[in-house]
């Protein structure tokens, strides 16, 4: 009850304010007066009984503020006293503030945007249930160049009866089809996957079900494709669609924004093995997703995988030689290279915010000094020391806050342009965006800035001793030796943080442009390549060799037509088809396998790939004439025993291959077929009048023209259109667009970085700037006296200099060393170039100095401008 | 006779029992009161005093209005509230309780 009416009576001091004051002073007054009264009644004189009353009464300003504290409301009062004061030295100071505040803004949205993206990358919810339990089994297969490599029907079985380390695994494959029917044909991709695939991942059906064991002939598609095609008709469940003409249930439609792996995959169908097929151990192109049992952890089971490797090798000797399973989690697979960049993205960001943080530090210490009078006179006055920090912070606050702010917006901005970083394989579901999560990383930011920035020049101020203060005038209170050296180690540090920025992106640039320069093998420019999906009723040799002969016939008519060939896929699109194959002469290898790419004669010529023996394919290289092939240089190199492969032969095992001898009639030059700067595997060239297999592939066109590719696309459209009417012609881009994309993220990831080292470089030079000018500006009654005594103005001018470029040369040998542990981070990322590259670690250094040089250069032009007289007086 | 300071908890009692046996009362004839009464011991310090007041009107062991002085100036009083009262009733007894026991342990004589 007391304490309800207490609460009561001090909410009724703060409506009251302003009496309470009033009253208070006339208190006061009516105190001392009284006393007065009392002394002169002693027999004082009057001015001697007032000034007793008073020396007697002490400071009324303290008492009030005693009084006034027992109300409750002082700390309260305090801050909102320290705001507006706060506020109002900041509105005074416009130049201060917004470089203060703009330095933060910079810093905190860089940091709020790259820690957003982090979050959403590394821990955002996949759509998947308990999904770090999830992880893809891949065999690694070190020969044929590189690692991880796809299963069989019968290594699966095996491992799912000999593992313990999984509570479920499932089989998937990548696959496509035409889809007809209710519209027009249509290529989409889609996956084919085990019955206890769904159950694997824990995904329900949004409609209708899922897999069950012995579906045959069923699909589920996704929620995309229902809406886009269909219309979002509730009734689909039970109708039939058409896969490659084959009559398809729809029982399920996943829920919308699902994706596992595969970016644009529309449908799912059960895996449907025959019992020869599951007891393959050679079939390769199959992945296993499984579920971690709830006490084993990936290197549990990675250590169970690598123990029944023998198992596998004992049980298929030829088929499994050089077994070996990897486990890899989910998540990563699924980020990849993404992982790392954005984790260095991360580093970097912090690293400008620490820069940031250094100069606002900096900022506020230097405007600090210049009220150190004031602030000793206050001390003096018996104004506590807690109080004078309180106030200072409340500076801090502000900038930070409104840097926080500020820094939101550049977030905003800055996510849109990090939207590049998102893998494909996660992008259907993951949405980055400047939520209340980013809001909140902002603020946080914004207080730790204000930590960092303020709490040392705020302690380092509220330590002044006043007494030595008052004695010795303002210009030295807060200029010791060890000031001095607290604003240089600020200075160096972030002379340091920016060369390693700067390091750091001068080697991405380089990897960019190495990247740039790398001979692909063929010449994208000037190639138009579109994805054409045949007709019905050409699932033969004949039917589909004459509508590639048609078609392409069609195409080169057109005026402007340089080239035309069909290709089974365009370079960098397709990383796999890969088969197995047997040279005459050597001993049958079941694991050894080369790139299989269907061609029309013009192929090579199209693309402009060279000739390096031999001949291309001609219009001879039909159905009725000797079998033929043209193998690359690596294939060459790799399996025909360092001689020459013309003349040699080949078989090919695969589906709707045969048991042929193959002739080889032509070497080619090496085509990056699986990345830029993956090296290039071995590939067998073959005319698809001559390959039984794949009939359902569609193939891809290219055409060459001297001039802009783009303008062929309607003559193109038109050609075709008119022979096949309602013929699909998909993806109908030029060829440097399929480049572009395969150059993935390196552009921007090196204007990124270009730019966070940039920001880095602009704000130490600020920092230079700023404490020379300090500096300068302390020193100017020292800077006239020396003067005054004779000193020449070069002398004064080289004495700057020299300050400065002794912090810069400190700063870039720290940055040196901290750069050479830094770009052991850039590893992965670097192409053609050495992390420790010995240009890159003398060209940035030189240039940070050069621009140090520069910053030093107009506060020694101010230093020898100084006049003596003036300088003196004005001590 | 030299001036000692009153420690702080002890002014609540002085000032609460003053204003008890005399009714209402400004400031400075509270201190006033207590220098006289001890003789002149115990001087109430402006700087403890009015911020006591304070404290007391906070807690509700006082009230406060103004009102005109004997010399006819305007000056605040204060005077007791029932809830004052009985804090003093508790401090009183305490303080005896404390005083008694002290006295005992001093005045022990072998």
């Amino acid at each position: 009850m007391g304490t309800l009416q207490q609460i009561v009576r001090r909410l009724s001091f703060l409506r009251d304010r302003e009496e309470w004051e009033q009253q208070a002073n006339e208190e006061m007054q009516f105190h001392l007066a009284m006393r007065e009264q009392r002394n002169r009644e002693n027999g004082m004189p009057d001015e001697e009984a007032r000034n007793a009353a008073l020396r007697q009464f002490g400071n009324p300003a303290l008492l009030r503020e005693r009084g006034r504290d027992a109300w409750g409301w002082s700390v309260l009062d305090d801050f909102l006293h320290d705001s507006q004061v706060a506020a109002r030295g900041l509105r005074r100071n416009p130049g201060y503030t917004m470089l203060a505040a703009g330095t933060l803004a910079l810093a905190i949205g860089a940091c709020t945007a790259v820690f957003t993206l982090a979050y959403a990358l590394l821990l955002g919810p996949l759509p998947y249930s308990d999904a770090d339990r999830l992880t893809l089994i891949h065999e690694e297969r070190k020969n044929a160049g590189f690692t991880r490599s796809d299963t069989s029907p019968a290594n699966f079985r095996h491992l799912q009866s000999a593992s313990t380390s999984f509570r479920q695994m499932a089989l998937f494959h990548g696959n496509g089809a035409t889809l007809t029917g209710d519209g027009e044909a249509e290529r989409i991709d889609g996956a084919n996957a085990g019955t206890n695939f769904f159950d694997v991942l824990g995904v329900k059906a949004a409609r209708g079900r899922l897999f069950r064991e012995g579906d045959t002939d069923m699909v589920v598609i996704s929620h995309e494709l229902w809406q886009r095609r269909y219309g979002g008709d509730p009734n689909l469940l039970g109708k039939t669609i058409r896969l490659n003409e084959v009559p398809h249930v729809v029982i399920g439609i996943l829920p919308p924004r699902f994706q596992f792996l595969f970016p644009d995959a529309q449908f799912w169908k059960p895996l449907n093995f025959s019992p020869a097929t599951w007891a393959r151990r050679d079939l390769r192109y199959l992945t296993i997703v499984a579920r971690l049992r709830d006490n084993v952890g990936t290197e549990s089971a990675q250590a169970e995988l690598d123990s029944l490797a023998p198992q596998f090798i004992q049980a298929a000797p030829e088929a499994n030689r050089n077994f070996r399973a990897v486990a890899v989690p989910l998540r990563r697979s699924l980020l990849g290279d993404v992982r790392e960049r954005v984790l260095l993205l991360a580093v970097a960001v912090c690293l400008v915010l620490l820069i940031g943080c250094a100069n606002v530090a900096h900022l506020i210490l230097s405007r600090s000094v210049r009220r150190s009078s004031e602030f000793a006179v206050r001390l003096s006055l018996g104004a506590s020391r807690g109080r004078l920090v309180r106030q200072l912070m409340a500076e801090s606050l502000a900038v930070a806050i409104a840097g926080g702010l500020i820094g939101f917006g550049v977030a905003m901005w800055s996510l849109r342009v990090l939207q590049f970083l998102i893998p494909t394989q996660i992008a259907a579901f993951t949405e980055v965006r400047a939520d209340g999560r980013a809001f909140a990383i902002a603020m946080l930011l914004a207080t730790v800035a204000c930590l960092i920035s303020g709490l040392i020049p705020a302690l380092r101020i509220a330590a002044i001793n006043w007494h030595q203060a008052i004695r010795q005038g303002s210009s030295r209170v807060v200029g010791g030796l060890r000031q001095e050296r607290l604003r240089g180690a600020l200075v160096v540090s972030e002379v340091a943080l920016a060369v390693v920025l700067l390091v750091g992106a001068s080697l991405l640039g380089r990897t960019l442009k190495e990247v740039l320069d790398v001979n692909t093998g063929f010449r994208a420019e000037g190639v138009l390549t579109a994805v054409t999906i045949p007709p019905r009723g050409l699932q033969t040799l004949e039917g589909r060799t004459a509508f590639l002969d048609e078609a392409l016939r069609r195409v080169k008519a057109i005026p402007g037509v340089a080239n035309a060939a069909y290709m089974s896929a365009a370079p960098f699109t397709w990383k796999g088809g890969r088969l197995n194959f047997a040279v005459e002469g050597q001993l049958p290898a079941p694991d050894q396998g080369a790139l299989n790419r269907q061609v029309t004669p013009e192929y090579f010529r199209t693309l402009r790939i060279p000739l390096r023996a031999g001949r291309e394919f001609s219009e001879y290289d039909n159905a009725g004439s000797a079998r033929v092939a043209i193998v690359n240089e690596a294939m060459e190199r790799r399996h025909f025993d360092g001689g020459s492969a013309i003349g040699r032969r080949l078989r090919v095992n695969g589906p709707g291959f045969d048991d042929q001898w193959i002739t080889v009639v032509g070497v080619v030059a090496d085509v990056k077929e699986m990345g830029i700067v993956a090296p290039a595997q071995p590939v067998i060239y073959l005319p698809p009048a001559q390959t039984k297999a794949d009939f359902n592939l569609p193939f891809e066109l290219a055409v060459r023209t001297d001039g802009n590719p783009t303008l062929l696309a309607a003559p193109i459209r038109q050609t075709l259109g008119a022979a096949w009417p309602s013929m699909p012609i998909a993806k109908m881009r030029p060829l440097t667009d399929i480049v572009e994309i395969e150059m993935a993220q390196r552009g921007p990831m090196a204007m990124l970085a270009s730019g966070l080292a940039g920001v880095a470089l602009v704000l130490a030079i600020i920092g230079i700037y700023g404490l020379l000018a300090f500096s300068v500006a302390q020193r100017i009654p020292e800077i006239g006296v020396r003067m005054a005594l004779g000193a020449q103005a070069s002398d004064i001018f080289r004495g700057v200099v020299q300050r400065g470029l002794i912090l810069a040369v400190a700063g870039v040998g720290a940055g040196l060393v901290l750069s050479i542990q830094f770009v052991q981070l850039l590893r992965g990322l670097l192409y053609g170039i050495r992390p420790v590259d010995p240009a890159t670690f003398a060209l940035a250094p030189a240039a940070v100095m050069a621009i140090a040089f520069l910053a030093c250069l107009i506060p020694a032009r101010t230093a020898i401008r100084v006049e003596p007289s003036q300088a003196l007086r004005s001590e | 006779m030299p001036k000692d300071t009153i420690p702080p908890g002890t002014l609540y009692m002085l000032i609460l029992k003053t204003l008890a046996r005399r009714g209402r009362m400004h400031g400075w004839g509270i201190a006033e009161h207590i220098q006289q009464l001890s003789d002149d011991v115990l001087q109430v310090e402006e700087g403890s005093l009015y911020p006591a007041l304070q404290r007391m009107l906070v807690k509700g062991w006082v009230t406060a209005e103004w009102s005109v002085s004997e010399n006819n100036r305007r000056a605040r009083f204060y005077s007791l509230t029932p809830e004052g009262r009985r804090q003093l009733e508790s401090e009183l007894t305490q303080y005896d309780r404390l005083s008694h026991a002290i006295r005992a342990v001093l005045s022990e004589s072998y």
